[in-house]
């Protein structure tokens, strides 16, 4: 029973990532995508918190604490940084 | 999980598209750093944890901010709306072609292959015993196959130089710090538990999923987010310190190999009572190496140096 | 099935909903600054009760505390984030001319 609640969960989760990208492709603006990107991030994250448990997989949950800590560093990489001189 | 398995192929197709035809630079770059993500899942689904976790740190979160890095330092514009090249529409119908007779060969190789244990993996089982760490993945990388990654040292470090030399000089100042506090607070508020987490996975890589390169990315990404918040910053004055640490992992890696070899008779083989503790050593030397080479192509400067306020 | 598995269930279907809630909102939602609205709030709290619900199920200290560790970091993460692209948003919108519109 509680492996079908995860897998139904993993299976909406997967299909929202795809209804995310429509973000991806469509923008408009730059923002958008890195807003998009935010949005994959996180459901990711809890893609992995689920696939951890029903995998018996405990380390998965490492691999979702690297996803959070550079999700932040992919939108800070997009707005700060050196930028082309005009 | 098979109808699960099946969307998350669908998706690394359509991205994996994406990311050749977008119509701009930036829409390829997010379609790469999502094409990352989904790449971890797969590499869940297909019970490599080792790999999803490298996937998650190098693939989607160094990668990707290193390619967004890049993109700003271009001008405005750039790689969109290229005028065609002579001959461009032939070297496409050529690679769309090769492509093809690509996925049949592939076809063929997967409908001839039976499936079942490989030889390499059952003897590499067969010796953990003897490998020094509990990890299959870690003992392969590190002692059956440690040639293999030396060289891949090599290579990591052959890309810091090469970036290096074709880098435009930068100025000695760099980043300044972001209108806001937000980011400067984050960076610091993270830097304890991503050096923590950093250097448990490279611990973690003796007995469970992890390991130098994805500890290593981890310590890396510390360093990009101190770097980008203009808490650090790259600096033009060679660095000699610095610089023996970048060749710490290969060095070291090497001189044990050599070193030995009055011990084993062999060139990177280890004895029986030095392996575990020389495994942890080369381990985290390794992640250190590693951690500087991947930070320093992100800022492009032979040294870095903490911004004094 | 156990009481601990059914809450653990529907807090998973709960947080489920608040992912979808934010996905929806990404699609519909007029411009970026109500977009960003969406995703920082309903993702956030959709992986909060997933988390809760997971820790649930893993059955131990350890990984619990790793879990609320992955969402407490997600928050600041996910707040931080939101704000600097908001901003870089604001930016662009005072500089440009802004779209034809």
């Amino acid at each position: 029973m509680i492996v079908l609640v995860l897998d139904v969960a993993c299976l909406v989760l997967i299909l929202l990532l795809g209804l995310g990208l429509i973000r991806v492709i469509a923008g408009p603006a730059a923002a958008d995508r890195i807003l998009a990107i935010q949005l994959s991030g996180t459901t990711t994250v809890g893609l992995l918190l689920l696939l951890a448990i029903r995998l018996e997989q405990p380390a998965l949950i490492h691999a979702a604490l690297v996803f959070v800590l550079f999700a932040a560093l992919l939108a800070l990489g997009f707005v700060y940084g050196t930028e082309h001189e005009r | 999980m098979t109808l699960l398995d099946g969307l998350l192929a669908l998706l690394l197709l359509l991205l994996a598209g994406r990311c050749v035809t977008a119509a701009s630079l930036l829409q390829a770059i997010v379609a790469f750093i999502v094409l990352g993500l989904l790449l971890a899942l797969s590499w869940v689904r297909l019970e490599a944890p080792d790999l999803a976790l490298a996937e998650a740190a190098i693939g989607a979160g160094l990668l990707g901010v290193l390619l967004l890095g890049t993109w700003r330092r271009l001008p405005a514009g750039s790689g969109e709306q290229e005028t065609p090249w002579p001959w461009q529409g032939s070297a496409q119908a050529i690679a769309a072609l090769g492509c093809v007779a690509l996925a049949v060969v592939l076809a063929l190789a997967l409908h001839e292959t039976t499936l079942g244990p490989a030889a390499a993996g059952t003897a590499a089982l067969a010796q953990l015993e003897a490998a020094g760490v509990d990890q299959p993945v870690t003992a392969v990388l590190l002692n059956f196959r440690a040639y293999d990654t030396l060289l891949e040292m090599g290579v990591l470090l052959m890309t810091l130089i090469g970036t290096l030399m074709l880098r435009r000089p930068l100025q000695d100042g760099a980043l300044a710090a972001p209108a806001t506090p937000l980011p400067q607070s984050l960076a610091r508020l993270f830097l304890p538990p991503i050096l923590l987490s950093g250097l448990y996975l490279v611990w973690a890589g003796a007995y469970s999923p992890g390991g130098a390169f994805q500890g290593g990315a981890v310590l890396a990404g510390a360093g990009v987010m101190l770097a980008l918040t203009g808490l650090l910053r790259g600096s033009t004055r060679d660095d000699l310190p610095l610089r023996c640490l970048l060749v710490l992992g290969a060095a070291l890696f090497t001189l044990s190999g050599v070193l030995l070899i009055p011990l084993t008779g062999h060139f990177m083989a280890y004895p029986d009572d030095l392996v575990t503790p020389l495994m942890v050593l080369i381990e985290f030397s390794l992640a250190i190496s590693i951690a500087l080479s991947l930070m320093m192509l992100f800022t492009g400067t032979p040294g870095l140096c903490r911004t004094r306020p | 099935m156990s009481l601990t598995s059914v809450i653990a269930s529907l807090l998973i279907a709960i947080g489920t909903g608040f992912y979808l809630a934010g996905t929806v909102g990404l699609l519909r939602f007029p411009d970026i600054h109500s977009r960003l609205h969406a995703l920082t709030k309903a993702d956030n709290t959709g992986l909060g009760f997933l988390a809760i619900g997971v820790a649930l199920l893993s059955g131990s200290l350890r990984l619990a505390v790793l879990i609320a560790l992955v969402w407490l970091l997600a928050l600041v993460a996910a707040s931080v984030a939101c704000h600097v692209i908001a901003r870089y948003a604001l930016d662009k919108r005072n500089t440009d001319p802004g779209p034809p519109a």
